[in-house]
C-alpha cells in the first residue's frame, strides 16, 4: 500500500501519546513505562508514532517539505513496533504500515540517508547487511562438520543470517547453534557461502525492492534445498521469513522457527538437556524481530467501511496482529531449563520490549542513538538484580556489547545459544 | 457627617443607623492586638438590594466600609476599622434561612444567620452543619464559612472552602455577582426548575469567584446570600476519647481513623482546652489535673442503613488500629464523658463564651501545618512561652485535622485577664514573637488576621503583588475595609 | 511567520539547539489534534512558531521572560492531548512550551495524603505508584495518559469521583510561573511551609489559576503541584492476565464487587445517586451506559457490534457501573448488603454479563485505571464532541443526561453524528454524591462532514443552556466548553457577566498579553505592539 493509503488511518490519530508508552492496564510503577526509544531521546512529540503520522500527513497535505528535520523524523526510529502494539491495544489502528509506508516513500523520493546507502549498496553487490564480502560468508562453518545444501538436500536448512556469518565474535555461537541441532540427532543443512540476507533490515530501512527480491530468491534456493524446516539464530531473519515475506506476497512454504523455538522444543522432546549448572542471576531482553514483530502476518482484503452514522468497519472484520503471539516463551523455557540459572522479569516484557536500539537502520546512521537506547535497557536489566542481559538476536547482543563496553557497566551480555551450549556440553568455539 | 448619616438612612432607614458613642465603642476594638479605632456609623441593612446601595454610595463617597456579620465578642481584628471615617456594615439583620433542600443537602442563607439559629433548621430536615469548633452563639455562619474556619468532621471537608458553595456577592465597584453554579444561565427559580441548586461552587468558567471572597476578611466583596454544603444528621451516633500523653500515637490513630473514612467529628484537645470548654462554675482545675496531656474526641456514625452494622464494623476497624498504636479508646477519661463532649461540640458554646470563661479575654494564634510538624511546632510554642512567661499548662491547644486531614488546623488559645496591664503587655509580646517563630519554622498563617498580615506578605511579595491587583478589579477604590491583609 | 533569527536563539540560548526548533515538521506534529476541524475547519490548528522544551523551571521562567521581552506569546502544554494546546488562530505568534522533560514524582506524602509532580508524570503512573502504598489517585476520563499535575487539566472529572473528588478541588500548592515571568508559590509554598494548602494567604489566588475548567495554556505555566490522594484498599500490585486487549488483573481482589445498574426511569436513576451517596458504600460509582462498557470490553469495533447486535438492556435507563471496595469481610459484607437494599429501593437491575468473574475484573480495571477510555471516545470514528455536564447537583445532571441524549436523537435521525443509542451521558457523583456532572459524548468522524454534525450538535445543546425552558431544563452552572473568546462572551451575560470579570483578571495577571488565551479569555484590547508583529 502507498503512503496516500494510509491517509485515513493518519487523519484518525487523537495524539493520546499512548504510543509513548506501554499500556497503562500494565503499568505498575512510575519506573519504565515508556517504550518508544525515539521520543524518549528527542522529545519533540514528532519523534513518537503518532507524531510520525502528523507529519506523514502534513507531507500528504503539502505542508511539510523535506528537509533534514524531516529526515531524522523519519529515520531516527528503530522501526521497533512498540508504538504500533501500544497503539492498537486500544484503536483499531496499525502506526507502524504508516511508518513503513513513509519510509518506503522516502526512499522512493530519493530521501536517503548516505549511511543507509553504503549499506544497501553492499548489500546489493555482496548479499550481506554488514559490509563483509560475498566470498566469506560460510567462512563461519569452516570445519563444522555439516552438510552444505549445495551438495546435498536438506530437510531442516539452518540460515545463519548476516551478522552471525560476518562477526567473528559471533561465529562460536553460529557454531553452537549448529552442534546443539546435531546434539539433538538432527540432521541439518546450511547454505554456507551460498547463503544470502533475508531483506528484512533493508525493508525495515525503506528498500521494499531488496525485500522482495530476497524473498523470491530465498524461496527458490529453499525450495531447490528440499527444506521443509527452516531454522535461523537471527531474529531478524526470522521475522523476515515469517512474517515479511508473507506480507509481501512471497510466504515460504516450510516451517520457520527461531532457534530459540526450535532448542526449545527439542528440549521438550527429551533430545536436549541441559545438566550443567550455570549459577548466575540473568534478565531475558524479548528482541522485536522476535516478539511483536514476529506474529504471523494477517492478510485482510477488504474495506473500511466510513457511514456517518456508525463507527468506523472494516469489512470483512479484520484480524489486528497484537504483538502476543511472538516468540517469548521459548526462551524463557530454555532459561528455566538451564539448571543452577536464576531468571528474573525485566518490567517492559514481551509485546512491550524496550527495544536495543540497533534496528530500524539507527545502528548504522545514528550509531550514539543506538547506544543510548540499548543503555535505557541495560539500566532497566541491572535494575532486576541480574548479572548478566540475555538476548537471542545478533543486533541486541551486538549493540548491549558495545554500549557496555562503551559506559564501562558490569553487567553481562549472552546469547541464549551460548548459555544452553555451556549447559548441554556442546561445543562452543 | 449629617449629610452622609441622611444619606444612609435613606438607604436602610433611620433605626438602622446608629451614631450612639456606646454602640460605636462596640465595633471599635475587639480582643486581638489592633488599634482601636471608632467607626462613624454602623448601618445595619436588611436586603440585597440595601446592601449594594450602600457599596455604591461608599464607591461615591470613598467612605471605607468593614462588613461586620456576627456579634461580639470577636477576636481577630478583621471587624475592627483600620482607617478612620469608616462605617461598619453589620450585615446581622438579614437573618433568613432562605431554603433548606434535603435531597441535596443544602441549605441557603443570609449573612446574619447564626448557628445558634441554623443547626434547628437544619435538624428539622434531617441535615446538619459540618460546624466549626464550638462557634459563639453569636457567630455568623457564613462569617465562618468566609473565614475558612475549619469544621470538626474532617472526613466532609473535601477541600479548604468546604462547607461554602455558592455565594451572591456584591463586589467592592457596587457590582452584583453569583458564584458557582449559582451565576447562570437561568434565574434561581430556573435553576432550580431543571433540578440544580447552587451547589456547586466552581466557577462559573475558567475563575473560582469564590476563592477570592473567602479569607478576604470582607475586602472584595459582601455576601448576602451563600449556600452551604450539609450532612445528613445521624440515627447512631458512638462517641469515644482516648487520652496519651504521646501526641505522635494520637496522631497516627487519627491518621488511620479519617485515611479509612471511619469517624465524623474528629479532633484532638490539650486537657486544658477540653477542660475549658467543660467547665462553667470554676471546677477547671480539679477537672484538668485529672486529664492526660493529650485527648482524642471522635464519633463513629450510623446513617439511613443499617446502623447498627455499619456502626459495627467501624468500631472493629477502629479497635484494630488501636491495637497497632497500643491505644484504648473508651466512653469516658476521668470524668469526661465522650457523650457529655460529642454533646457540647454539636452546638455552639454555652454562654459566656469558653474562651473568655478562663480569665476574660483570649488570644488566639492559628495556622495550618501537616501532621508531622505538629510536635515540634508544638514544642517550639511552649519554648517561646516559657521565655515570655506564660504558663504552658495553661495554653489551650486544638488540634483540628482539616481536608481530609492533609494538614492540621492548629490554634493555640492564650486565656489571660485584660484588667491586668502586666497580663495584657506579655499577651502581646508572646502573640507576635510566637507568630514570629511559628512563621519561620513552617506554620502557615493562611488566615492572617491583624498583625500577622505584615509579617505573612513580607515573606511572599509575589503573592501580595497580584491579591493587590486583583483587589483593584473588585474593589479598585479600596472602599471595602481597607488597611487589611496587604490592601 | 515565523520567528526572526535573532528572537529564536534568544530561546535557543534558554533551552539549548536539542531542545528549540521551527521545522515544520516538528511544527505539524503539534498543530494536528482531534476536533481542530471544529475550530480551524480544517483538520490544523494553527502552527506555533516554535517548540520550546525546557528542562526545568528556571528555563521556563527564562522563556517566558523572553516572550515578554520580545512580544512573543507562548502555550504550555504537559501531554498535549486537545486542540485547546495550540493557538486558536493564525498570527498570534505564539511559541509552544511542551513540559515532557519535567516528569518526576517529586514527593508522595503518604503520612499528609498528598502527592506532588512536575506536568509531565502521567496520572497512570502515579496512581501504580500510589497503589504500592495503599493510596490512590483520580484519573480523569480522557485516561491514564493524561498528566497527573491537577492545575492543568480540563475538568479534572474522573470516574472515581465518588471518593476521589475532582482534580479541580484536589489541587493544593503549585509552583505558578505567572505570565509576566515571576514565579508564583501558591498557598502554603509561599511561605516555605510546604506543599499541603493552595488556599492563602488571605483570599485564595487558587481562584485565578484556575476554575471550573483549567485555563488551557492562558494563565503562565505550572511546573509543579501537589494534588490530594486517597484510601486504596485493593492489593499494591495486581498481577495482569497478559492479553492484549484486555490486560486486566488475574481477578477481582478480595473484598471487591462490581455492578451495572440499569432503572426503569430517570427519576430512579437519580435516586440511586442520592442513596449510594448518603450510604457512602460506593469506592467508585459513575454514569455509564452499556456504550461504554461494551467498548471497554470489546477489542475492536466490529467486535462492539457483535456484543450490541442482539443486546436487550435489563431496563429502560441504562445507570451506574459501581465498585464497592473494602479492607475488612465486615465492611465488605456491609457494603454490599446497603447496595442490595438500595438496589432494591430503585427497581434496579444488574447487567447479566457482569455476573462472568473475567467481566467483572476487566470493568472494575478499565474503571479504576481508565486506561481504555480510547475505546468508547476515539475508536469508533476518531473525532468527538461532549456538552453540558454543569457541576451541581445529581438531579441536574440526570436532567442534562435526558436532554443531551433527547436532542442528539435528532441529529442521530440526520445521520450527522453517529448512532450510539443517543444516551451515552458520562458522569460522577462526585463526593458521595454532593455534586453530579453528566456530559453527552457525540461521535463524529474527522471528516468536514462528521464535524458539522458534532458542531451542529454542540450549538443545539448550549442553546437549551442559553434559553431555560420547561422542555429542556439545564441550567446550571456553566456547562463543559465553556472557554474562549467566544464561549465566554455567549454564556457571559447570561452567567452574571463572569466574561467581564474574567477578562480584568486576565488583563491583570498578564498585562503584556504574553499567555496564548486562545482557550481562556483574551484581553479586550491586544497589545498594540504584538498586532503590529502580527501583520508581518
Amino acid at each position: 500500500m502507498a503512503l496516500e493509503d494510509y491517509r485515513e488511518e493518519m487523519e484518525r490519530c487523537c495524539r493520546c501519546s499512548a504510543c509513548k508508552f506501554i499500556p497503562m492496564d500494565i503499568v505498575d510503577s512510575y519506573e519504565y513505562v515508556t517504550v518508544c526509544p525515539s521520543i524518549a531521546r528527542y522529545n519533540f512529540h514528532a519523534y513518537s508514532g503518532g507524531g510520525r503520522l502528523n507529519v506523514a500527513l502534513g507531507m500528504l497535505d503539502g505542508r511539510v517539505p523535506y528537509s533534514e528535520e524531516v529526515l531524522n523524523i523519519i529515520y531516527r526510529c528503530q522501526m521497533c513496533g512498540a508504538c504500533d502494539i501500544s497503539c492498537k491495544y486500544n484503536r483499531d489502528m496499525e502506526p507502524l504500515e504508516t511508518l513503513y509506508a513513509l519510509r518506503i516513500r522516502a526512499v522512493e523520493e530519493g530521501q536517503l540517508l548516505p549511511d543507509h546507502l553504503a549499506i544497501i549498496e553492499g548489500l546489493r553487490k555482496e548479499d550481506n547487511m554488514v559490509q563483509g564480502l560475498k566470498a566469506d560468508r560460510g567462512k563461519w562453518a569452516e570445519g563444522l562438520d555439516v552438510k552444505n545444501i549445495s551438495k546435498e538436500k536438506t530437510e531442516v536448512l539452518f540460515h545463519a543470517g548476516c551478522r552471525y556469518s560476518f562477526d567473528q565474535e559471533l561465529w562460536p555461537l553460529a557454531r553452537a547453534a549448529i552442534n546443539l541441532i546435531k546434539k539433538a540427532g538432527i540432521d541439518v543443512g546450511i547454505a554456507g557461502r551460498e547463503e544470502v540476507c533475508c531483506g528484512g533490515r533493508a525493508y525495515a530501512m525503506g528498500y521494499e525492492g531488496e525485500l522482495i527480491k530476497y524473498a523470491e530468491h530465498n524461496g527458490e534456493i529453499f525450495k531447490q534445498a528440499g527444506a521443509k524446516t527452516l531454522v535461523t539464530c537471527c531474529a531478524d531473519g526470522y521475522q523476515a521469513f515469517k512474517v515479511m515475506y508473507d506480507k509481501v506476497g512471497k510466504k515460504l512454504d516450510l516451517q520457520v522457527f527461531h532457534i530459540s523455538e526450535y532448542l526449545d522444543l527439542l528440549i521438550k522432546q527429551g533430545n536436549l538437556k541441559p545438566t550443567k549448572k550455570g549459577p548466575m542471576v540473568v534478565t531475558y531482553h524479548d528482541p522485536c524481530h522476535l516478539g511483536r514483530l514476529a506474529e504471523s502476518y494477517i492478510h485482510w482484503k477488504g474495506e473500511l467501511k466510513i457511514e456517518p452514522d456508525k463507527p468506523i468497519l472494516h469489512v470483512p472484520p479484520k484480524k489486528f496482529r497484537r504483538g502476543h503471539e511472538g516468540v517469548y516463551e521459548p526462551p524463557r523455557n530454555i532459561l528455566r531449563n538451564i539448571p543452577g540459572l536464576r531468571f528474573v522479569e525485566m518490567k517492559r516484557i514481551k509485546e512491550h520490549a524496550w527495544c536495543c536500539g540497533a534496528g530500524g537502520g539507527v545502528l548504522e546512521a545514528y550509531p550514539d542513538f543506538a547506544i543510548w537506547s540499548a543503555l535505557q535497557r541495560i539500566e532497566e536489566a541491572e535494575c532486576t538484580g541480574a548479572e548478566a542481559i540475555v538476548t537471542a538476536c545478533p543486533w541486541c547482543k551486538k549493540n548491549f556489547s558495545d554500549a557496555i563496553k562503551q559506559n564501562g557497566n558490569r553487567i553481562k551480555v549472552y546469547d541464549l545459544i551460548e548459555l544452553l551450549a555451556t549447559s548441554t556440553d556442546a561445543e562452543l568455539k | 457627617m449629617q449629610d452622609k448619616r441622611q444619606e444612609l438612612i435613606e438607604i436602610v432607614g433611620d433605626e438602622n443607623v446608629y451614631d450612639d458613642p456606646s454602640v460605636l465603642d462596640e465595633y471599635s476594638k475587639d480582643h486581638s492586638f489592633v488599634n482601636r479605632m471608632r467607626p462613624d456609623y454602623v448601618v445595619k441593612p436588611k436586603n440585597t438590594d440595601e446592601v449594594e446601595a450602600i457599596v455604591k454610595w461608599a464607591n461615591d463617597t470613598l467612605i471605607p466600609l468593614v462588613p461586620v456579620s456576627s456579634g461580639p465578642p470577636r477576636f481577630r481584628g478583621d471587624t475592627v476599622p483600620s482607617t478612620g471615617g469608616a462605617v461598619i456594615f453589620d450585615l446581622s439583620r438579614m437573618k433568613q434561612v432562605l431554603s433548606v433542600d434535603r435531597r441535596n443537602r443544602v441549605a441557603m442563607i443570609e449573612p446574619g444567620v447564626t448557628f445558634a439559629e441554623l443547626i434547628p433548621e437544619l435538624k428539622k430536615n434531617g441535615l446538619r452543619a459540618n460546624i466549626p469548633f464550638l462557634p459563639r452563639q453569636s457567630k455568623s455562619v457564613i462569617g465562618s464559612m468566609l473565614e475558612r474556619e475549619p469544621g470538626i468532621m474532617p472526613k466532609y471537608q473535601w477541600d479548604i472552602s468546604d462547607p461554602l458553595a455558592c455565594t451572591e456577592v456584591i463586589y467592592g465597584t457596587g457590582d452584583l455577582f453569583r458564584t458557582g453554579s449559582a451565576a447562570g444561565p437561568g434565574t434561581l427559580e430556573e435553576q432550580r426548575t431543571a433540578g440544580a441548586a447552587q451547589k456547586g461552587p466552581a466557577g462559573p468558567g475558567q475563575a473560582d469567584f469564590y476563592r477570592l471572597i473567602q479569607g478576604a476578611q470582607g475586602t472584595m466583596g459582601i455576601v448576602t446570600w451563600a449556600t452551604l454544603r450539609c450532612e445528613l444528621l445521624p440515627s447512631l451516633q458512638e462517641p469515644f476519647v482516648v487520652g496519651s500523653s504521646n501526641l505522635d500515637d494520637l496522631l497516627e490513630f487519627t491518621y488511620w481513623l479519617i485515611r479509612l473514612k471511619l469517624v465524623d467529628e474528629c479532633l484532638i484537645q490539650n486537657r486544658c482546652t477540653l477542660a475549658t470548654i467543660l467547665t462553667m462554675d470554676g471546677n477547671y482545675e480539679p477537672l484538668v489535673h485529672g486529664l492526660p496531656r493529650w485527648l482524642l474526641f471522635f464519633c463513629i456514625a450510623g446513617y439511613e442503613y443499617f446502623p447498627e452494622e455499619r456502626v459495627a464494623y467501624q468500631i472493629e476497624q477502629m479497635m484494630d488500629i488501636a491495637k497497632r498504636v497500643a491505644l484504648e479508646p473508651g466512653r469516658a477519661i476521668g470524668k469526661v464523658s465522650a457523650y457529655e463532649v460529642l454533646r457540647i461540640l454539636g452546638k455552639p458554646a454555652a454562654e459566656p463564651y469558653w474562651k473568655l470563661r478562663r480569665k476574660g479575654s483570649c488570644y488566639e494564634i492559628f495556622f495550618l501545618t501537616t501532621r508531622n510538624k505538629l510536635p515540634e511546632i508544638i514544642h517550639i510554642m511552649q519554648d517561646v512561652a516559657n521565655k515570655c512567661g506564660y504558663p504552658v499548662e495553661e495554653m489551650g491547644i486544638l488540634l483540628q485535622p482539616v481536608v481530609q486531614a492533609t494538614s492540621y488546623h492548629c490554634e493555640f488559645d492564650m486565656f489571660y485577664d485584660p484588667n491586668s496591664p502586666t497580663e495584657v503587655d506579655k499577651a502581646q509580646e508572646f502573640f507576635v514573637d510566637a507568630s514570629k517563630v511559628l512563621m519561620a519554622n513552617g506554620a502557615f498563617f493562611s488566615r492572617p488576621y491583624g498583625l500577622w498580615a505584615d509579617m505573612v506578605y513580607r515573606r511572599d511579595g509575589a503573592t501580595a503583588t497580584v491579591l493587590k491587583k486583583v483587589k483593584e478589579i473588585f474593589d479598585p477604590k479600596n472602599i471595602l475595609n481597607p488597611g487589611k491583609l496587604c490592601f | 511567520m515565523t520567528l526572526e533569527k535573532d528572537i529564536y536563539r534568544v530561546f535557543e540560548d534558554i533551552v539549548g539547539s536539542e531542545n528549540i526548533s521551527d521545522d515544520p515538521a516538528i511544527l505539524d506534529s503539534y498543530s494536528y489534534h482531534f476536533s481542530a476541524v471544529l475550530i480551524t475547519r480544517n483538520k490544523w490548528m494553527p502552527r506555533p512558531e516554535a517548540v520550546v522544551l525546557p528542562a526545568n523551571p528556571i528555563e521556563v521562567q527564562a522563556v517566558v521572560k523572553a516572550c515578554n521581552r520580545w512580544r512573543v506569546r507562548f502555550h504550555a502544554m504537559s501531554t498535549g492531548w486537545g486542540p485547546w494546546n495550540s493557538p486558536i488562530k493564525e498570527g498570534l505568534r505564539v511559541i509552544q512550551i511542551d513540559l515532557r522533560r519535567m516528569n518526576k514524582i517529586l514527593d508522595i506524602d503518604e503520612k499528609n495524603m498528598y502527592t506532588v509532580v512536575e506536568p509531565y508524570v502521567t496520572s497512570g503512573q502515579l496512581q501504580a505508584e500510589l497503589m504500592k502504598r495503599g493510596l490512590c489517585c483520580n484519573i480523569i476520563g480522557a485516561g491514564a495518559t493524561t498528566t497527573a499535575l491537577p492545575p492543568p487539566k480540563f475538568t479534572g472529572y474522573g470516574q472515581l469521583g465518588t471518593t476521589h473528588s475532582c482534580d479541580n478541588r484536589n489541587l493544593l500548592a503549585v509552583e505558578w510561573v505567572l505570565p509576566t515571568g515571576e514565579i508564583l508559590n501558591l498557598g502554603s509554598l509561599g511561605q516555605d511551609a510546604g506543599w499541603f494548602s493552595g488556599d492563602g494567604p488571605g483570599p485564595s489566588l487558587r481562584g485565578v489559576l484556575r476554575g471550573l475548567m483549567g485555563t488551557m495554556g492562558g494563565n503562565g505555566v505550572f511546573t509543579k503541584g501537589a494534588g490530594k490522594v486517597y484510601h486504596w484498599p485493593g492489593p499494591p500490585v495486581l498481577p495482569k492476565k497478559w492479553f492484549s486487549t484486555s490486560y486486566a488483573p488475574e481477578s477481582l481482589p478480595r473484598f471487591f464487587k462490581v455492578w451495572s445498574l440499569y432503572f426503569p426511569s430517570w427519576q430512579k436513576l437519580a435516586d440511586f445517586g442520592y442513596k449510594i451517596g448518603e450510604s457512602e458504600v460506593g469506592y467508585l460509582v459513575f454514569r455509564c451506559t452499556e456504550y461504554f462498557n461494551f467498548h471497554f470490553l470489546a477489542g475492536s469495533n466490529e467486535e462492539y457490534m457483535e456484543m450490541v447486535k442482539d443486546f436487550t438492556p435489563p431496563d429502560k435507563v441504562p445507570g451506574y457501573a459501581v465498585l464497592i471496595a473494602a479492607d475488612t469481610e465486615s465492611e465488605f459484607n456491609y457494603k454490599e448488603k446497603v447496595v442490595r437494599q438500595i438496589i432494591t429501593e430503585t427497581d434496579a437491575k444488574n447487567l447479566p454479563l457482569i455476573e462472568d468473574p473475567e467481566v467483572q475484573t476487566k470493568l472494575m480495571w478499565a474503571w479504576v485505571r481508565d486506561g481504555n477510555m480510547l475505546r468508547p471516545i476515539f475508536r469508533p470514528t476518531g473525532n468527538f464532541n461532549s456538552s453540558f455536564g454543569s457541576l451541581d447537583t445529581i438531579d441536574l445532571a440526570i436532567n442534562q443526561g435526558r436532554v443531551g441524549a433527547r436532542i442528539k436523537k435528532e441529529y442521530i435521525k440526520r445521520k450527522e453524528i453517529m448512532d450510539d443509542g443517543a444516551d451515552v451521558g458520562w458522569g460522577i457523583p462526585y463526593e458521595q454524591g454532593h455534586m453530579m456532572h453528566v456530559e453527552t459524548v457525540v461521535m463524529g468522524h474527522v471528516s468536514s462532514e462528521g464535524a458539522t454534525g458534532l458542531r451542529h450538535y454542540e450549538r443545539a445543546a448550549d442553546e437549551t443552556f442559553l434559553t431555560p425552558s420547561k422542555e429542556f431544563p439545564v441550567c446550571g452552572g456553566t456547562p463543559l466548553g465553556t472557554f474562549g473568546d467566544i464561549q465566554h462572551n455567549r454564556f457571559g451575560p447570561r452567567t452574571s457577566n463572569y466574561h467581564i470579570w474574567l477578562r480584568k483578571l486576565k488583563e491583570a495577571i498578564d498585562p503584556n498579553d504574553a499567555s496564548d488565551g486562545s482557550f481562556y479569555i483574551t484581553t479586550s484590547i491586544p497589545n498594540p505592539e504584538l498586532k503590529d508583529k502580527g501583520k508581518k
